[in-house]
């Protein structure tokens, strides 16, 4: 056997892990090897040595932090196998119902309440001062509502705002004007963003002003005849 | 056979915590926490540190007590706990590069003062034990510190028998390698002859 594998073996030669013949191999050869000899001292030096390497130990006090500890344990494991109930975690929670339904309340009292134009005086609505923008033309629409019951998804104020200025609109007696062509004059402007959708579903009789300012919405003209 | 009865006893010993009996728990305790501690002590080199991750690992064993299964070694089981959050552990914190001593050059007449003489081969092996490399580390420390059979340390470091057997050759051969000298040393001065400090 060459030394390079015996040297390879000498651990587990030394260990008494090899099969008998291979220990005779390593034997014959350790006699005659010197080099080899000195290798398998100090494994043997090193293999003693093992047992009296310090062996650490835990604290004095180890057995008696860890029952601590266990005992903590088994009081909560019992705890939770007691007749204690659990805390069972509702899917919809009754806070979070409430909420929804007295949002829902509220929506649906403002609807029948006659919307924001309630809560608006005259002097807060919206007045666009009058404009001399080349853009602003007179490409009416006519559309012709048929129902009062709006459904907008989204936009539920606005078919409010729409509902309620309908009304108003053909109960005023100048509703006629705005049938027709008009110039001059003062009169205050009502901007209603109004989705284009509505007017494709929705037709109506009051007319509508498509500006090109605000290419998404519409906006209606609302005459108050003044001075 | 001694192998044999001593899993016996051991799943006795389980079987009974299963059911409640905390003497028997802390008869496990008494017969592992040395040995934990000197395995997961080598693996993260700090005494408070290893005795916190041998703590853990007796509160897992009771809290996954039932979910043993005695087709297995109670002791490959309880050792598995403890070297995974040891490795957890060493994943955790930075670890500092050892110091070797072996390496040091400059004051040599410093180091004979401080250290002991080169015959004490049981603190030079533990520092060359540390230096090693993890995997082959552990496979040594189960095997030749704790006297582990060859299987058993394959299941706790669920690796193949061979490849524990070549770990367990390399880190014997490293340590030879490594510690050789000092031997020789020992021998010549337990022989009567001087060496110079600058040798030490």
């Amino acid at each position: 056997m060459h030394c390079r594998r015996v040297r390879s073996f000498l651990s587990a030669y030394c260990n008494g892990e090899l099969s008998e013949k291979r220990s005779r191999a390593i034997a014959d050869h350790l006699k005659a090897c010197p080099n080899c000899r000195r290798d398998e001292a100090t494994s043997r030096e090193l293999l003693s040595s093992i047992p009296r390497m310090t062996q650490v130990k835990v604290s004095a006090d180890f057995n008696a932090r860890l029952m601590d500890r266990l005992a903590q344990e088994r009081f909560s494991e019992t705890r939770s196998k007691a007749y204690l109930p659990k805390k069972r975690v509702p899917v919809v929670s009754l806070t979070r119902i409430s909420a929804v339904v007295a949002a829902a309340c509220f929506v649906f009292a403002f609807i029948f309440a006659g919307g924001i134009e309630k809560f608006l005086t005259p002097t807060e609505r919206p007045t666009i001062a009058e404009t001399a923008d080349p853009l602003l033309n007179d490409d009416y629409q006519t559309v012709q509502p048929q129902s009062e019951h709006w459904v907008f998804k989204d936009q539920l104020q606005r078919a409010t705002r729409i509902k309620s200025m309908m009304q108003r609109l053909s109960g005023e007696s100048q509703f006629n004007i705005l049938t027709g062509q008009q110039t001059g004059g003062n009169y205050n402007r009502l901007w209603v963003p109004i989705p284009r959708e509505f007017f494709r579903m929705q037709p109506g009789t009051f007319q509508m002003y498509n500006g090109t300012m605000m290419p998404e919405t519409t906006m209606v003209r609302e005459v108050n005849a003044e001075g | 056979m001694k192998q044999e009865t001593e899993k016996q006893q051991d799943h006795e010993l389980i079987r009974r915590v299963q059911n409640g009996d905390m003497v028997a728990f802390g008869r496990i305790m008494d017969k592992y926490k040395d040995r934990l501690m000197n395995v997961v002590y080598r693996m993260l080199s700090s005494e408070q540190e290893a005795e916190d991750i041998v703590q853990e690992t007796f509160l897992r064993v009771y809290q996954h007590r039932d979910s043993f299964d005695f087709r297995h070694c109670f002791s490959t089981w309880i050792y598995t706990i403890a070297l995974n959050l040891a490795r957890n552990e060493l994943r955790k914190r930075k670890r500092f590069k050892f110091f070797d001593i072996f390496d040091m050059k400059g004051n040599e007449q410093e180091i004979a003062v401080e250290m002991e003489l080169p015959t004490n081969l049981p603190q030079a092996l533990e520092k060359s034990i540390e230096g090693l490399p993890e995997k082959y580390k552990l496979a040594f420390v189960l095997r030749d510190v704790q006297e582990l059979p060859y299987d058993e340390v394959a299941k706790i470091m669920n690796i193949p028998l061979g490849t524990v057997k070549s770990r367990v050759n390399r880190a014997r051969a490293i340590l030879r390698d490594k510690l050789k000298p000092r031997v020789e040393e020992s021998h010549a001065l337990s022989k009567g002859t001087l060496l110079p400090v600058s040798l030490l």
